[in-house]
């Protein structure tokens, strides 16, 4: 590999991004839980443009701009926004104990990497052994998704495997062509934008934004 | 300065002045319908452009300095475009002048709503012929589809058109999605662009797998069909045109359908290559003309609303269009290239007339309803009385669309069975009998829009008026006429002088085949039009003109003296003592024995007096079988497997995520093994 130091840093970036998955698993505080994300956002912008520099791919610079605009900038002003303007306390209620989820979460992990080894052999590009933390990232992030028990996390977890998406694009194939790429990242700013609005909804109706009261309205 | 750059601009132009003439409307807060003059000067730069390239046979192309970074937008004019140009050019400027006069009375909002959505529609359907990748053509196209989705929904606050206007989005987006399925299959082959650079040019490249090319054909039918109107995608017809404005129905049967067409040769010809087709596919396309062409006329003959009528023929057209494709397809593959290109050309030709006499004929129908008030054929007549001028226009329509030398339909479709004629030489017994029972339906589909029309002419311009607004209608003002006027002469003129539209049709066949027509060169083309060889099938439309005057005028003479004396009368006031405009044939009695006889291939509902009733009524409701017998199962079934599904439904909304979570592992793990 002729870029030892570029090689290396994609490969911190990519154990960082892991780490930021465990950290929305075992996080009680929405708050953090998007300063989580805000992170999380960092690191793939930045892991992105360095595949771009080194690869060469033009777009893979754009894709890295997109995403920090929108991933850093745009996303989390309007889920701060909602926050606040929903007054949720800070506590995020789980379905199961954080112990247990992290437990989980390291058999996801080594299920990922084993599936992802063919892959790895098969991609040519430089970062090819980082598709395996890709989709850990998406499977912990669905993890993160089925615990807990409030819509505003539910949302984030799927940002973060939408990221997790991202990751395994850029490094199995240097990114999906541009045009899926900007389709995605429309429909996770209009998705947002929408989750916010059904929110209120759910409040206004439920008065609670805890998906077991819209549960049980179902059964009824 | 190229063909293409004039094109481009004119596109831009018509853009332009959609969006200005609405901002002027609500300015003014006056209707301001001659704002659509305005945009007859793009439509002449369109057709300049596309007569400009025609001239040549290069292929202009260029790469725009927009769009999404690393995808500019990519155009290209080749003669395949340039034609449809034309068509679309022309067909655009009478509409357009139709509409100053037609829109004069039009509320404000409304006419501002349609001033910004025509010009549109318009510009968006010069785009999608001179898009040159994937990403330009979907952009366009989808473009066409919500102008003119917004275009039928102009009378929104009706509910009948609210759902139309649904059930048109509806189909239009299947067929996008089908459409966007053959672009993916084509451009992921071997050698092929992927999914990174979208252009035609790469797509034409590629290496394709042996399933590729039936799928992508199959795919590109029913993706285009849907758009186009072909048997049993063509519902949405007859329920949007009724319900758009008459100049937006012209527009949309008269070009929007020819886009469609337009879209299948070009994914067929120019991007799956001809190398790709076989015969089985020709077939195919014949057996559906065949079939959008019968079923069509049928139930036209039923209608008795003008507008939806002429969607019924639109889909008739759009079958004898497909019919010359086919036949083209099917005889190039056999490798008979003189049938082949006839084939092409008569499908082409047809693509101009259908443009010309059916854009015409929706104008017509258009004044009518405007002038009347009335949308049923039934309380008309008596009309050429009041509106002479319409009525000749709609006559002139009326003989073109049944295919009457000296007009223009019957040329397309007496090359289409000259083609035919070439059956014999296919060595296939089934291809030889689809070429034969489509020609057979295409002469019977032929002889019944004759009947429609005498239908359509006789009962409303003719004998006398069924309703009092029947009788007081006026004529249209100037701007409806000429319009008119200049639809019908153009279907004349291209009657009677057909080899200029051939010359027209040779730089787009050689473009597509490699092969020119085979039109012999010739001293007196005006006189004698033979498109094959001279001793074979040669048609002279100004000798016919010539006798058919000298017939007549002879006959005039001859019969003068004898109606000298002659008294004027009302209409049919022969010997009856109590005569009333009831006694008249309707339309729905016109078209009774065609009901009777082709029973199954309609859905009646009819309530039929009993002798001694003493407050008969007769109702009678012909339906589209198509509802019954194939969307109305097909909800069932989507109905039936929601309900199923319903079951492993248990409320949990974790559960269901868990659901989701589990498949994509083992989906994963199932990837694993393979690999």
């Amino acid at each position: 590999m002729s870029h030892p130091l570029e090689q290396s840093l994609i490969e911190l970036l990519g154990g960082l991004l892991l780490l930021t998955v465990f950290a929305m698993l075992s996080i009680r505080r929405i708050f953090s839980m998007i300063r989580i994300f805000v992170l999380q956002g960092l690191i793939l912008s930045a892991s992105t443009f360095i595949v771009g520099l080194v690869s060469g791919e033009k777009h893979l610079l754009f894709q890295a701009f997109i995403t920090f605009f929108l991933k850093v900038v745009v996303l989390p002003f309007l889920l701060f926004r909602l926050v606040q303007r929903l007054r949720l306390r800070g506590d995020v209620e789980v379905v199961l104990n954080v112990p247990v989820t992290m437990v989980t979460g390291i058999f996801v992990v080594i299920f990922s990497y084993a599936v992802a080894s063919p892959l790895s052999q098969m991609a040519m590009t430089v970062s090819r052994g980082l598709i395996g933390v890709g989709l850990a990232t998406v499977l912990l992030s669905f993890l993160v998704i089925l615990t807990r028990r409030k819509a505003v996390t539910q949302v984030l977890g799927l940002l973060s495997l939408e990221n997790g998406l991202l990751f395994s694009a850029t490094n199995a194939t240097y990114g999906m062509p541009m045009i899926v790429e900007l389709g995605v990242a429309l429909d996770v700013l209009v998705g947002t934008l929408l989750f916010g609005v059904f929110f209120f909804q759910i409040r206004e109706s439920f008065e609670n934004l805890d998906l077991e009261r819209l549960e049980r309205t179902w059964e009824d | 300065m190229t063909p293409l750059s004039v094109a481009f601009f004119a596109l831009l132009a018509w853009m332009g002045l959609g969006l200005a003439g609405s901002i002027m409307v609500r300015a003014s807060g006056k209707p301001l319908p001659f704002l659509f003059s305005l945009s007859i000067l793009p439509g002449l730069a369109v057709v300049v452009s596309g007569l400009w390239a025609l001239s040549g046979s290069s292929v202009y192309s260029r790469t725009l300095p927009f769009g999404l970074p690393g995808l500019s937008l990519q155009l290209a004019q080749d003669p395949l475009s340039s034609f449809f140009l034309v068509v679309l050019g022309f067909v655009s400027i009478p509409v357009l002048l139709f509409s100053t006069g037609f829109f004069r009375e039009t509320p404000p909002e409304k006419a501002g709503w349609l001033l910004l959505w025509i010009p549109v529609f318009l510009g968006t359907m010069g785009g999608v012929l001179l898009a040159a990748d994937v990403f330009t053509f979907l952009l366009f196209w989808e473009g066409m589809a919500l102008a003119s989705f917004f275009l039928v929904l102009t009378d929104m606050e009706e509910g009948w058109v609210r759902n139309a206007g649904f059930l048109y989005l509806l189909m239009a987006h299947i067929g996008t999605g089908l459409i966007l399925l053959s672009f993916i299959l084509l451009s992921t082959g071997q050698n092929g662009p992927g999914l990174s650079s979208l252009s035609f040019e790469d797509i034409t490249h590629a290496i394709l797998p042996r399933w590729v090319p039936w799928s992508v054909f199959l795919l590109s039918l029913a993706g285009f069909g849907a758009k186009a109107g072909i048997v049993p995608l063509h519902i949405w017809l007859p329920e949007a045109h009724p319900a758009a404005p008459a100049p937006v129905s012209a527009l949309m049967s008269g070009l929007m359908l020819k886009i469609a067409i337009y879209g299948l040769m070009r994914v067929d010809l120019g991007l799956l290559g001809i190398r790709h087709i076989v015969p089985g596919m020709g077939a195919i396309v014949m057996i559906i003309g065949s079939l959008s062409a019968l079923f069509g006329v049928l139930h036209a003959l039923m209608q008795h609303e003008p507008k939806r009528l002429l969607a019924y023929h639109s889909i008739e057209n759009i079958g004898i269009i497909l019919i010359g494709f086919g036949l083209f397809l099917l005889f190039w593959t056999t490798g008979h290239f003189v049938p082949a290109t006839v084939a092409f050309a008569a499908s082409l030709f047809h693509v101009l007339n259908h443009a010309l006499f059916k854009s015409l004929l929706f104008l017509g129908a258009g004044s009518v309803v405007q002038k009347t008030g009335l949308h049923d054929l039934n309380a008309l007549g008596g009309l050429i009385k009041n509106m002479p001028f319409t009525s000749i226009f709609f006559l002139i329509g009326a003989l073109s669309i049944s295919g009457l030398p000296p007009l223009n339909g019957f040329i397309s479709e007496w090359l289409t069975f000259q083609s035919a004629l070439w059956s014999t030489s296919l060595q296939q017994s089934f291809l030889q009998s689809v070429v034969v029972l489509s020609a057979a339906l295409l002469a019977l589909s032929g002889a019944l829009t004759a009947m429609c029309f005498v239908k359509v002419v006789g009962v409303s311009f003719l004998g006398n008026a069924r309703s009092p607004q029947a009788e007081r209608a006026r004529e249209t003002g100037l701007p409806e006429k000429t319009g008119m006027g200049i639809l019908s002469l153009a279907c004349i003129a291209a009657g009677l002088l057909p080899f200029l539209v051939f010359r027209l049709l040779d730089p787009v066949v050689f473009s597509l085949t490699g092969d020119a027509l085979p039109m012999p060169i010739q001293n007196h083309p005006w006189l004698w039009f033979s498109p094959i060889s001279f001793r074979q099938a040669q048609y002279s439309p100004l000798l016919i003109v010539f006798f058919l005057a000298l017939v007549l005028g002879i006959l005039f003479l001859a019969t003068r003296r004898a109606y000298s004396h002659a008294r004027v009368a009302p209409t049919w006031n022969c010997g009856y003592p109590a005569r009333r405009p009831r006694m008249q044939d309707t339309a729905d009695a016109f078209g009774q024995p065609v009901r009777r006889f082709f029973a199954p291939f309609f859905r009646m509902e009819r309530t039929i007096p009993v002798p001694g009733d003493t407050r008969p009524e007769y109702h009678l409701n012909v339906r589209d079988p198509f509802w019954s017998n194939l969307y109305g199962p097909l909800l069932q079934m989507v109905v039936f497997i929601s309900e199923k599904a319903e079951k492993i439904r248990n409320r949990r909304i974790s559960q269901y995520l868990l659901y989701s979570f589990v498949t994509l592992s083992l989906l994963l793990l199932y990837f694993e093994e393979r690999s």
